[in-house]
């Protein structure tokens, strides 16, 4: 199935990046020809009736989001860009802010007209140092042609962008963390409410939204917000950013319509499984999505609701693919970590629990596992998840919960063999396309 | 001031507006536990203790950081919130250390405490514990311990939001955080370090000078009132053996909230130097009846020629007493002084505008409306005295010298050798009675430990007052307090 | 230390991009690990007296974010992702080779101080993996093969120029 392209329009011919390239491909339209004819309101509207649901995981209606802002208010508004792109899985972010930084920036400027924003800022994950170079040089260019930094066309509303550049950090990813981290302080996360549309950065009201929503806005205004709407399903619209990886044979960044059938996606797109082997499981949401198994995953599409109803979440799009022989033990143990490693050590289920699950699912790969484990686990997720600040406590659940469950055959093979089926090696896939 | 009804745990309760919810429960008998709530600091819901559901919310909420509204139905007995409770003591339990046997908060300890009454269950963690640095020494006052630690944060904000020294932070991440200073800081001089030892609520941060001295139960508890400067902040004085251990504050929201400074604290905590003692003549020991009986002649016959000088130290009923004394007597020389002034070489806070007053005695609001009439001594004109009565350390020798002294007071300074006649007095810690603070608050304070090698000022009037004839307004701090 | 002119031309204008100065904490101790390798505890303190803000909010950050070091390390430092994607594609080797080929552990440096080895979580290259970080440069499909000449490159002072990631449907 061929899927329109809204996001990943353009060649990689390593120009796509640049501002003439952009223009070239249609770029800055709706700041030349709609803003001069559009209100402020008149953009919302547009977002809104777009339906266009937040990439960065949660999946809220964008639209909806800044319309939360507080009606009656005198002080400054602000708009993020949370380009903090770090669960596990996920790259999609990064071909936007490398190869086509100007569609965001073009996507910005709009959102910060609608919101009549003071001050936009990116934020960018420390290790993208690459991508970081050129949303900076793209920004920069941006002000030299007069995009930035001077009144819009036919309007006096004039958009600033600062790129901030973060320094390793998963929690960031949550809005307040990432807003405390652009203030300067370390990146935990703030007790909600207050919601960041009343009081975010600088105790101010603001709206944040993921590099992949904000750069669907030109399109959404250039072709109207139901022309979006047709695209993909009636509760999903648009299209979405998949990132693909683990045991396939064209793993990448693709871009489908929202309601594809994920096998086709798996067999097309992603080229099937490498090496000819079965598939044992998917991770279809980034590590903090349930896993799920081949049998739960034969007629799902590719959205919101059908992932759900398959028992986890489309989350950030991206698909970690894993083949037969693989040890799911030791990838829980890996997942385990990574959200011991980032957990911000704030609240308590979270900082003690998250290295609790870990020490376990480690002691029951290296073979010194106990059968009441497993369900010691399940009784650990059920107290961090729900009673923490950010969902990082219940990220780190989702694979946990789900890996026991699906895989428990798995898991008491471990504890009763005193070891690791795999001997340890959980996969050497060397195969490369 | 506008109301809020709401139901906890089906009972109608109603409290100011913005009221948060963990007060408007405790003010309703119903305690919700917490670690990192403190009601004098702002909330920062990390410790999640004090979950409870809220009717139409799916999420437990902190009930420390949610404000009453109008027909909430809030739920803090159902088997769910039970069990939240349990597990976050579980969690807080895994990487502590479990030291309570050697641990100075033993007894006192709201981990203890806490797990005593809302859990009581075998914890379920087999692994390793997280191993953190156990002797951080935060300066000369106090030792930290990152395992015993559970990151609260009470302390952090504590040097944010009371001493604004911002000194304390948490660095690290996950479960590997602990608190710590800037490299080479100390809390030495943050005036309010001593507060986060009280307010820490497991055993992570001791006080060096309580270190391993005493276990808490043993200790006697009296209410006291800071004689260290005119704020008056309320203390507990805890003692074992007639022997003062520790000093703490007693919390009271006009006053001093839950805070003291250091200065206050160690003015009890360490020794005092250079007590008086005993009662003399001449520098020759007397019988203190003998010392009365002189004194009282002495009084009587030359009140005319006689300087009084209250003293700032002196409780409110021994100044009652003192004043009836000179109306009977009808002395008309009256003086007041700073008993003690500011020393800037020490590094002592001179006044800030959190607790600590420029005014270093404790009720110098009682002298000024005991005796209205009295003048500053600094303007005593000394050709118009041949004896001066002075009460309390720290008058200005210069101001003094020549003239015959009879010197009442509980530390020998200058003026006490300089004395013909001297009687060693007590301090507060040794007596009954009560302190006006500088905003004019009268409080009341109890006698921790005996002052068994001096005396009692309050006997002392009474028995001057019976010895030239007059009959004492009251015998007893109550008594005084009652008569006028 | 201080920071030199053209540091001190940056941060006056970094200072008119946000309305609080302690939002340049983490600007200036870029700045500052980008000159020196590492973020120095004199480091801390000039980045508090340039911001006029208590030295332990600087130290909070420097140390709970992982890309910030306190210490010198290697000239290098190789940052290998161990996260799920990168490790079922085979990171453990590559982890293994460099450790065999530099005689180093995980977070040793080569006694030249030329190399240090660190693992690290996902860095968004999944779909490129096993991949590591050194600097700013990303170096994505590694094999054993690849691996001896991005050290043998980085000996000789040879640095890649960095380029957008290699997924393979687009080779």
């Amino acid at each position: 199935m061929s899927h329109k392209k809204i996001l990943l329009n353009f060649e990689r011919n390593g120009t796509s990046h640049t501002l003439e390239s952009y223009l070239k491909r249609g770029g800055y339209q709706t700041i030349a020809e709609k803003i001069p004819a559009l209100s402020p309101a008149e953009v919302l509207e547009e977002v809104k009736k777009s339906a266009i649901r937040g990439r960065g995981g949660a999946g809220f209606p964008a639209g909806i989001k800044w319309s939360f802002l507080p009606k009656d208010n005198d002080k400054p508004v602000y708009l993020i860009c949370n380009g903090d792109e770090g669960e596990p899985g996920t790259f999609k972010d990064r071909v936007i802010l490398e190869e086509n930084p100007h569609m965001l920036i073009e996507g910005m400027i709009l959102a910060s007209y609608a919101i009549r924003a003071k001050h936009a800022y990116i934020y960018i994950r420390g290790e993208y140092g690459f991508a970081l170079e050129r949303v900076k040089a793209a920004v920069k260019e941006a002000y030299e042609t007069g995009y930035l930094g001077k009144p819009l066309k036919g309007t006096d509303f004039v958009c600033e962008i600062t790129v901030h550049k973060g320094a390793g950090a998963y929690v960031v990813g949550d809005e307040t963390g990432l807003m405390n981290s652009i203030e300067g302080k370390k990146g935990q996360t703030r007790n909600k409410p207050p919601f960041p549309a009343i009081e975010g950065l600088y105790k101010c009201p603001t709206i944040i939204n993921n590099v992949e929503t904000l750069a669907s806005v030109p399109w959404i205004i250039a072709n109207g917000g139901d022309a979006y709407h047709k695209i993909g399903t009636e509760k999903s619209s648009g299209t979405k950013l998949l990132s693909v990886s683990g045991h396939v044979r064209k793993p990448g960044v693709y871009e489908v319509e929202l309601g594809y059938s994920f096998m086709d996606f798996l067999n097309n797109e992603a080229g099937g499984i490498i090496d000819g082997k079965k598939l044992k499981a998917v991770i279809p949401g980034g590590s903090s999505t349930p896993v799920l198994k081949p049998e739960d995953i034969k007629d799902m599409t590719i959205d919101y609701e059908s992932i759900t109803a398959a028992g986890s979440s489309l989350g950030s799009g991206a698909v970690i693919v894993i083949a037969e022989g693989t040890c799911m033990v030791k990838l829980l143990e890996i997942l385990t970590h990574f959200y011991q490693h980032e957990s911000c050590g704030q609240c308590t289920p979270c900082r003690e629990g998250t290295g609790w699950l870990h020490r376990i699912v480690r002691r029951i790969e290296e073979g010194n596992g106990k059968m009441e484990d497993l369900d010691l686990l399940t009784s650990i997720t059920k107290h961090i998840a729900f009673h923490t600040i950010c969902p990082l406590g219940d990220a780190a659940c989702g694979p946990v919960d789900s890996f026991v469950k699906k895989f428990r055959k798995e898991f008491e093979e471990h504890i009763k063999q005193g070891g690791c089926p795999y001997s340890g090696k959980f996969v050497r896939f060397q195969e490369k396309v | 001031m506008k109301e809020v009804t709401l139901t906890v745990d089906g009972k109608e309760i109603t409290v100011p507006a913005g009221t948060l919810l963990i007060d408007a429960c405790e003010a309703n008998g119903i305690y919700i536990p917490r670690f990192c709530y403190h009601k004098h600091l702002f909330p920062s819901g990390n410790c999640r203790m004090c979950l409870v559901m809220i009717e139409k919310n799916p999420k437990p909420q902190p009930s420390c950081m949610t404000p009453v509204v109008e027909g909430m139905a809030v739920h803090t007995n159902t088997p769910e919130v039970a069990e939240i409770r349990k597990a976050i003591l579980e969690f807080v339990l895994i990487n502590h250390p479990l030291d309570c046997p050697i641990c100075d908060k033993a007894g006192e300890c709201m981990l203890q405490d806490q797990y005593m009454e809302f859990s009581g269950d075998k914890s379920r963690f087999n692994e390793t514990k997280v191993a953190k640095e156990k002797l951080y020494h935060f300066g000369r006052k106090i030792i930290y311990d990152a395992e015993r630690c559970i990151t609260c944060s009470r302390c952090v904000r504590i040097t944010e939001e009371v001493s604004k020294t911002n000194k304390l932070g948490i660095v690290e991440r996950g479960d590997r955080s602990y608190v710590a200073l800037a490299h080479g800081d100390t809390l030495d001089d943050d005036p309010y370090a001593y507060c986060v030892v009280d307010n820490c609520p497991v055993g992570a941060l001791t006080a060096k000078y309580f270190r391993f001295k005493e276990r808490v139960w043993y200790l006697h508890k009296t209410p006291s009132v800071c004689a260290g400067c005119s704020r008056g902040c309320n203390i507990w004085i805890e003692t074992k053996d007639n022997k003062i251990y520790r000093v703490r504050p007693r919390e009271n929201d006009a006053v001093n909230k839950s805070w003291m400074c250091d200065f206050g604290r160690e003015y009890y905590i360490l020794p005092p130097k250079n007590r008086a003692s005993g009662a003399k003549i001449n520098h020759y020991a007397v019988d203190y009846n003998k010392f009365v009986s002189e004194v009282a002649a002495l009084l009587k016959e030359h009140a005319a020629e006689t300087a009084f000088v209250a003293s700032a130290y002196a409780t409110n009923e021994e100044l009652a007493l003192a004043k009836q004394l000179v109306s009977h007597l009808g002395i008309k020389g009256i003086f007041h002084k700073k008993d003690r002034v500011w020393q800037e070489s020490s590094g002592e806070v001179k006044e800030d505008d959190i607790l600590i007053k420029q005014d270093k005695t404790p009720n110098m609001a009682g002298v000024k409306k005991t005796f209205p009439e009295a003048k500053d001594i600094e303007d005593m004109v000394i050709s118009d005295f041949k004896y001066a009565f002075v009460w309390g350390p720290g008058a200005p020798l210069e101001k003094i010298d020549g003239l015959n002294l009879i010197v009442l007071s509980a530390m020998a300074d200058q003026i006490w050798e300089k004395a013909k006649y001297n009687l060693a007095g007590r301090i507060s810690s040794e007596k009954h009675g009560s302190f006006t603070n500088f905003n004019g608050i009268v409080q009341n304070f109890r006698r921790a430990i005996k002052g068994d090698n001096n005396y009692d000022e309050l006997t002392f009037f009474i028995d001057v007052l019976k010895e030239v004839g007059a009959d004492p307004i009251g015998r007893t701090v109550d008594e005084i307090q009652n008569a006028k | 230390m201080d920071f030199t002119d053209a540091e001190k031309k940056e941060i006056a204008y970094l200072r008119t991009r946000y309305p609080e100065a302690r939002s340049l904490t983490l600007p200036l101790m870029w700045m500052i690990q980008k000159r020196e390798g590492f973020v120095s505890d004199e480091a801390v303190d000039l980045i508090a007296a340039e911001l006029d803000i208590p030295k332990i909010w600087v130290e909070e950050v420097r140390s709970w974010y992982s890309m910030f070091t306190e210490k010198k390390e290697g000239k290098y430092v190789l940052e290998v992702c161990s996260n799920i994607s990168c490790a079922m594609l085979g990171s453990q080797d590559v982890i293994d080779h460099i450790c065999k080929t530099l005689k180093i552990k995980i977070g040793e440096t080569t006694p030249d101080g030329m190399f240090t080895l660190k693992t690290v979580e996902c860095l968004g290259s999944c779909g490129t993996g096993p991949m590591m970080q050194v600097g700013d440069r990303y170096y994505e499909l590694l094999d054993e093969k690849k691996v001896d000449q991005i050290l043998e490159d980085l000996r000789n002072g040879k640095e890649h120029e960095q380029k957008p990631q290699e997924w393979p449907e687009y080779k």
